[in-house]
């Protein structure tokens, strides 16, 4: 072969290693099918949001927080309050039937047994104590008596009739309506909840009849079925407002007390297993994790973690957790 | 045997006319069945199994769904892998087949397995597979919308759900019939149901159950047909309607008797519409919507379809109430329609273009209107061939076309005869007759048709590595390069044909054979240089070599893109939130984003999905949003502006918004990239194991190890857990107190919180679910759970329990999803890699992990990410790219039968690929496949024109002349043509080089190499090939 030969076969052969090292060029980097360069912008971003992040959780020992512009909190919807001493009332919800109150029901035997003569009193009538209810001629001595009420109240029932022979069943059953008793079942578990004279807030299931009374006893014994024990409230009935036999649900309270520090039930979110409210200051707010105590539904004490003056998030505290959290929020398939 | 086909082509040159018609009328009507795309279509074959498991969380949707579907598809022929992914109420398998298995066939495999797997699943679940539609197939996308002064017959306002019934009673049904359509999918509004709502306190009351109450709904709702009587010769069919058809009748079915008192429906439970637990919505400009979306069969058109799609709508708005408007907001027409203007823009101007340049440089019209012709003749004859080989037409496979480049065999032939003509027409100082033009036309073709046939062929040879690629980039490339191929063959064949024929027929006029002012003014400049370059040949070739030098140099800094970025015009997002945001939240938080969104003068309109639609074909959780961006044509946004500074913005206005993370991209790749899936980083390390808690640990660990190995960046951990539960624990030892059994307290939850079906109220066609359920204001709060009344069994006096008295209500986070892949639970570690190289990145990674990372027993790992398809396809190119320059030597040497001739030749590429390099890194383009394909055309361009230089040098040296004689004559001789060629080439790509529009992206690097390639490569052949042919056969 001629040099010139030589040195063109040494240029093709530079060409077809270059070749060869441009596709072994390590630099040569896929972007990925149909993902854009604004895709790689938006990945950096993210990144650096963790960076952000990562630095934060090393400069205040364990606390996340994030900015927020108080216009877009405004738009975001984030309402504040500020933390402070509030009343909580704590219920225990029971269920139960209206009874009658047993100490004022009585049922009227005739003495002696006999034909009935006259009948005076009908179901749903007003009687007084010592009021004659009805008049029996005694099979004995033949002598016409009367039989009386023993208390004041109402007559719920009446099994006779003139002409009747009046022997050992009740002639009537006559209540006292002024107070009826609420029978409450109350779970073992719950049982050191309720004491006497303990108020409770009694509704009927439609919630048209509402009143409230105290705890008169709880009966010493357990229900074998459902291992309830009963718990006898008594309420005042001076407008018949309570039907015996009305199903009811009620509320014992628990408690109502002042707290020293108490954040919303709303304010409340879960940040990595541990309780936090998230607290503003400036236009960063920063999740503080709480010890929690009592809570009625609404509001719930702050133990730990806050101090009264506070400003936290009060609604809306999704959206801040949501944005301590997004750097992680991602769409996989 | 090329000389006599040229010969008979021109003998029967009315029959090479007819044949070239008929070959046009062909691809035209071929163009009509040509499937036009915007891009190509990347998906794999694959099929999706979708099962609805309403209520089950993610944990009991894989241990009971996924398993037993992916258990039974194991094995399947042609299988490459499975994966799945369990969400709260869905289970998702992917089945991934071989490249090339028909999809029917896999389909039916599928099938036959899910029969089988059916009676393993829960009762009522129903797997089924997702819609025969690839990643292009989400066409048309339309909104359901009521005029907010619109009402209803009874004088209410259009709700949601009233929308959503429209949707599904009217608009799908028509909708899914039509050809092409293969799925119309919904999300949003609500799905009608009729809800029967008890209070358990007062079902307490009445000593009722739950299923008491479904019990006697069931019972109360039916139609029986009892057979028939006849009667006086007629047949009379007996029916016994009971169907409840309204909230009222519902109302009226007694449930008991107590002391002569009927108990009722009403007595217990308030009864009213309602809609079933929803697993995602739509919403528009800050409004709930019905959004449809209309899917396209495999293998269809987009345009017909869409076109169809939306044809239809426009008739089913007619039967629409008054006020209510389907209206579409995502039409693939318009984007198709855009591609094919490129094209067409491309093809006239290049026409245009051709036909100047040649009138100028050739002074005649007839010809320069003969070379243009090759154009349109060409494209049709391609289109043929892509409809017959299934090849879509598309941004990429199109907008790569370059018709300056296709027409340079044409020119050289064109250019000859001309010349000839003109030396003919002098010497006899006549016009020619037709002998004579025939005769002179086949001489001067067959002199010029073997270096044009082997330039074709070259360059054709060039395209091998791109069919050497595989996969994803594979599918985006191959259809490019066959169309270019088959381009140029087409052309190839015109120019052996076609030309010739027409030359011999149509040029009859006088041909000038001095050359016009431009060739005169072009001579002025070119012979002092080639003298010089003669006179001086190592100072040329030194400054040659060192220009190439510098360019390597300079592309080995250059940014690389492997695959192009094609504009869809519109943009998508993701809008993302932590997991375990609710869908009222995200729906809350939407607003926002399409608020600010909508804010900016270049958007039309924003309307998004987010969670799970009707068919699940991507099953997000309600916590990402996917939100499309329509914006209006570019002419009426009020400033100029590119996408991408429009992006920038909109991602700056949107980080503004807490609690939401994004990733922008644009309608069909969101659809790619959810279908696709797979891995999407530079590494992904998968951990398989069991125990999802031990599972995450690992991956923890890993991503910890991760981050520390140099290049490392965005590390993340699959967001695998962070999903809160609210566990209802049951207390066995109490149950069994009561006398209970676990199933007795799970049915009454089931039922109270998630809502258990009791039949169906019909009406007319439509038929909706009866379903009990509690109220909204007792589900959602815990201490009315805590309290409801479980039903003791019977016989006991006291019948109800508050559930707390059984169970144990805890507040805990578990599995957001759990992903599987080939049967085994994985949680995947994904990393970019950033100033290093991948493949030490990936061995320092093992190491580190392997050192690091303990693995619990009965756990792996497995290495996936991009950077093994990036490996295979560089293995491969390694391998081909070189065999392609080899080929294309071997190719030379065919020609010349000379080592010399070829090597010289070839030793234009280099300088060729200079200017091309030299072109982009001024533009600042990164260096990616497209204008890798400008590279190849150059080199084609540059050998054509080294080996027409060389041959005629050649010839005239055999004709006896002087080696300098030879090779400054032929120099000067070949001036025109190789200036032709060039500058047809060049100009053409003007206007694709500063294009904007529709396949920009694909065309600006081709666009850029080429023009600024042939600048150089021309240089090249008219200096430095005239040298260095001098220096080397000096000595002979």
């Amino acid at each position: 072969m001629k040099p010139q030969t030589l040195a063109f076969t040494a240029v093709a052969l530079i060409i077809a290693g270059g070749g060869y090292w441009y596709f072994s060029q390590p630099n040569l980097t896929t972007i990925a099918p149909a993902e854009g360069p604004e895709h790689a912008e938006a990945d950096e971003h993210g990144h650096a949001e963790t960076d952000e992040h990562g630095n934060e959780t090393g400069g205040h020992s364990e606390e996340q927080a994030t900015t927020i512009t108080d216009e877009a909190a405004k738009a975001a919807g984030i309402v504040m309050e500020t933390a402070g001493p509030a009343s909580l009332s704590e219920r225990l919800p029971l269920r139960g039937r209206i009874i009658l109150n047993p100490e004022t029901t009585a049922e009227v035997k005739a003495r002696f047994a006999g034909v009935v003569k006259s009948v005076r009193a009908t179901i749903g009538q007003t009687v007084q104590k010592g009021e004659t209810l009805a008049t029996v001629e005694s099979n004995d001595s033949l002598q016409t008596y009367a039989v009386t009420s023993p208390l004041a109240g109402v007559v719920l029932a009446r099994t006779i009739n003139v002409g009747d022979t009046a022997a050992e069943q009740p002639l009537f059953t006559v209540a006292n309506l002024s107070t009826v008793t609420a029978e409450l079942h109350v779970f073992p578990q719950d049982l050191s909840r309720v004491h006497v004279s303990q108020i409770v807030q009694v509704q009927s299931v439609d919630g048209s009849v509402e009143g409230s009374g105290k705890v008169k006893s709880l009966l010493p014994t357990t229900d074998a079925d459902t291992q309830t024990v009963q718990v006898w409230v008594t309420l005042e009935n001076a407008d018949a407002r309570w039907r015996s036999g009305m199903a009811v649900q009620a509320g014992a309270v628990i408690g109502e007390e002042q707290v020293a520090l108490a954040v919303k039930n709303s304010a409340l979110q879960t940040l990595e297993d541990q309780t936090v409210v998230f607290v503003k200051e400036g236009e960063t707010y920063s999740a503080h994790p709480v010890k929690i105590g009592r809570t009625d539904g609404i509001s719930t004490e702050v133990l730990e973690g806050l101090k009264a003056g506070d400003t936290y998030v009060a609604k809306n505290s999704f959206i801040v957790k949501a944005d301590i959290g997004k750097a992680s929020a991602e769409h996989t398939h | 045997m090329l000389e006599h086909i040229i010969h008979l082509s021109i003998r029967h040159r009315w029959l090479v006319m007819a044949v070239v018609l008929g070959f046009a009328a062909l691809g035209g009507y071929n163009f009509t069945r040509l499937s036009i795309d915007a891009v190509p279509d990347i998906t794999n074959v694959q099929v999706q199994i979708n099962t609805e498991a309403a209520g089950y969380s993610p944990l009991e949707a894989e241990q009971r769904v996924t398993f037993p579907i992916e258990t039974a598809l194991a094995g399947l022929p042609k299988l490459d892998y499975i994966r799945s992914i369990s969400r709260y109420g869905l289970s998702q398998v992917t089945v991934v087949f071989e490249e090339g298995t028909d999809l029917y066939f896999a389909r039916q495999l599928i099938a036959e397995r899910l029969q089988q797997v059916r009676t393993q699943l829960p009762q009522g679940l129903e797997p089924s597979m997702g819609p025969i539609a690839t990643g292009l197939g989400e066409v048309f996308s339309y909104v359901v919308q009521a005029q907010p002064e619109a009402r209803k017959p009874d004088g209410t306002a259009y709700t949601p759900m009233d929308l959503a019934e429209l949707q599904e009673w009217v608009i799908i049904p028509q909708l899914r019939t039509l050809k092409g359509v293969t799925e119309v999918n919904s999300i949003g509004g609500y799905e009608k149901q009729f809800h029967v709502l008890p209070d358990p306190e007062r079902l307490r009351a009445y000593n009722l159950t739950l299923s008491d109450l479904i019990i006697t709904l069931e019972r109360n709702n039916a139609n029986i047909g009892a057979g028939y009587i006849e009667r006086n010769g007629e047949q009379y069919l007996i029916r016994v309607p009971g169907q409840v058809a309204s909230e009222d009748d519902i109302r009226d079915i007694i449930l008991s008797k107590r002391n002569d008192l009927t108990l009722r429906v009403r007595d217990v439970a308030s009864v009213s519409l309602g809609s079933p637990l929803r697993m995602g919505a739509a919403s528009m400009d800050g409004q709930e919507i019905v959004l449809g979306t209309a899917m396209m069969l495999v293998g269809e058109n987009s345009r017909d379809v869409s076109q169809r799609v939306a044809a239809k709508l426009e008739d089913i708005n007619r039967s629409l109430p008054e006020g209510v408007t389907a209206r579409a907001v995502y039409d693939r027409t318009t984007l198709v329609d855009r591609t094919i203007a490129t094209v067409e823009k491309n093809l006239m101007e290049g026409a245009l273009l051709v036909v100047v340049i040649l009138f100028l440089l050739l002074g005649n019209i007839r010809a320069a209107l003969i070379t243009a012709a090759v154009i349109p003749l060409a494209m049709l004859m391609t289109i043929t061939g892509m409809v017959q080989n299934k090849v879509s037409g598309n941004l990429m496979s199109l907008g790569a076309l370059d018709f300056g480049l296709i027409v340079d065999g044409a020119v050289i032939i064109i250019e000859n005869c001309l010349r000839r003509f003109g030396m003919e027409q002098h010497k006899l100082g006549r016009l020619l007759n037709k002998e004579e033009r025939f005769r002179l036309a086949s001489i001067a073709t067959a002199e010029v048709i073997r270096p044009s046939l082997f330039g074709v062929m070259i360059i054709t040879v060039v395209y091998l590595p791109i069919f050497s690629l595989t996969g994803v980039e594979g599918k985006m490339f191959h259809p490019m390069a066959f169309t270019v191929v088959a381009a140029l063959l087409a052309a190839l064949l015109l120019s052996l044909t076609f030309v010739p024929a027409a030359v011999a027929l149509f040029v009859t006029g006088k041909v000038e054979e001095k050359e016009n002012a431009a060739m005169r003014l072009a001579h002025k400049w070119y012979e002092p240089a080639l003298g010089w370059s003669l006179a001086n040949p190592f100072k040329m070739i030194g400054v040659a070599v060192l220009c190439t030098l510098l360019s390597f140099i300079i592309a080995s800094r250059m940014g690389t893109e492997f695959i192009p970025n094609l504009d869809e015009g519109d943009i998508a997002l993701h809008a993302m939130r932590i997991p375990g945001t609710s869908l009222t939240q995200s729906l809350d938080m939407q607003k926002q984003v399409e608020a600010t969104l909508k804010a900016f003068p270049e958007v039309k309109e924003v309307f998004s999905k987010i969670g799970t639609p009707e068919v699940a074909t991507d099953p997000m959780p309600p916590n990402v949003a996917d939100t499309f961006v329509m914006l209006k044509p570019k002419k009426e946004w009020p400033e100029a502006k590119t996408k991408a500074e429009l992006v920038a913005e909109m991602e700056e206005a949107l980080e503004k918004l807490p609690g939401n993370n994004y990733e922008f991209t644009q309608p069909i790749q969101m659809r790619f990239n959810e279908l696709i899936s797979g891995v999407r980083s530079d590494v992904a390390v998968k951990v398989f194991g069991d125990d999802t808690v031990a599972m995450l640990q690992t991956a923890n660990a890993i991503a910890a190890v991760l981050n520390k190995v140099p290049g490392a960046a965005d590390v993340k951990t699959e967001q695998a857990d962070g999903l809160p539960m609210l566990t209802i624990l049951p207390n066995r030892k109490a149950l069994e107190r009561y006398g209970l059994n676990v199933a007795d307290v799970q049915d009454v939850i089931e039922t109270a919180m998630g809502g258990k079906e009791a039949g169906q109220v019909f009406n007319g066609d439509r038929r909706f679910d009866l379903v009990v359920r509690l109220p909204e204001n007792l589900r959602s709060n815990v201490s009315a759970l805590e309290n409801l009344p479980i039903p003791l069994p019977a016989g006991t006096n006291s019948a109800f329990i508050p559930l707390k008295e059984v169970a144990t209500l805890k507040q805990e986070y578990g599995p957001n999803q759990i992903a599987r892949e080939n049967g085994k639970r994985t949680i995947t570690v994904t990393a970019n890699v950033r100033g290093t190289d991948l493949g030490s990145f990936v061995t320092q990674a093992r190491e580190a992990i392997k050192a690091q990372v303990k693995l619990p027993t009965g756990y792996w790992l497995d290495y996936g990410g991009t950077f093994e398809q990036l490996n295979s396809a560089k293995t491969r190119l390694m391998i081909v790219v070189p065999v392609a320059f080899l080929l294309i030597i071997g190719l030379l040497y065919m020609a010349f039968g000379s080592t010399k001739d070829a090597l010289l030749v070839f030793s234009g590429v280099p300088l060729a690929l200079t200017g091309g390099v030299l072109a982009i890194w001024l533009r600042d383009i990164p260096l990616s496949i497209t204008a890798g394909v400008g590279f190849i055309a150059l080199s084609g361009v540059a050998v054509l024109n080294g080996v027409v230089m060389v041959s005629f040098i050649n010839t005239l040296r055999e004709q006896g002349y002087k080696l300098e004689q030879a090779v400054r004559e032929g120099a000067l001789t070949r001036l025109r043509p190789v200036l032709m060629t060039a500058l047809v080439a060049s100009l053409g790509f003007v206007p694709m080089a500063l294009n904007t529009g529709a396949g920009s992206e694909v065309q600006r690097p081709l666009a850029t190499v080429v023009i600024g390639g042939i600048l150089s490569s021309t240089l090249l052949t008219l200096l430095v090939l005239p040298t260095l042919y001098q220096l080397f056969y000096r000595k002979k």
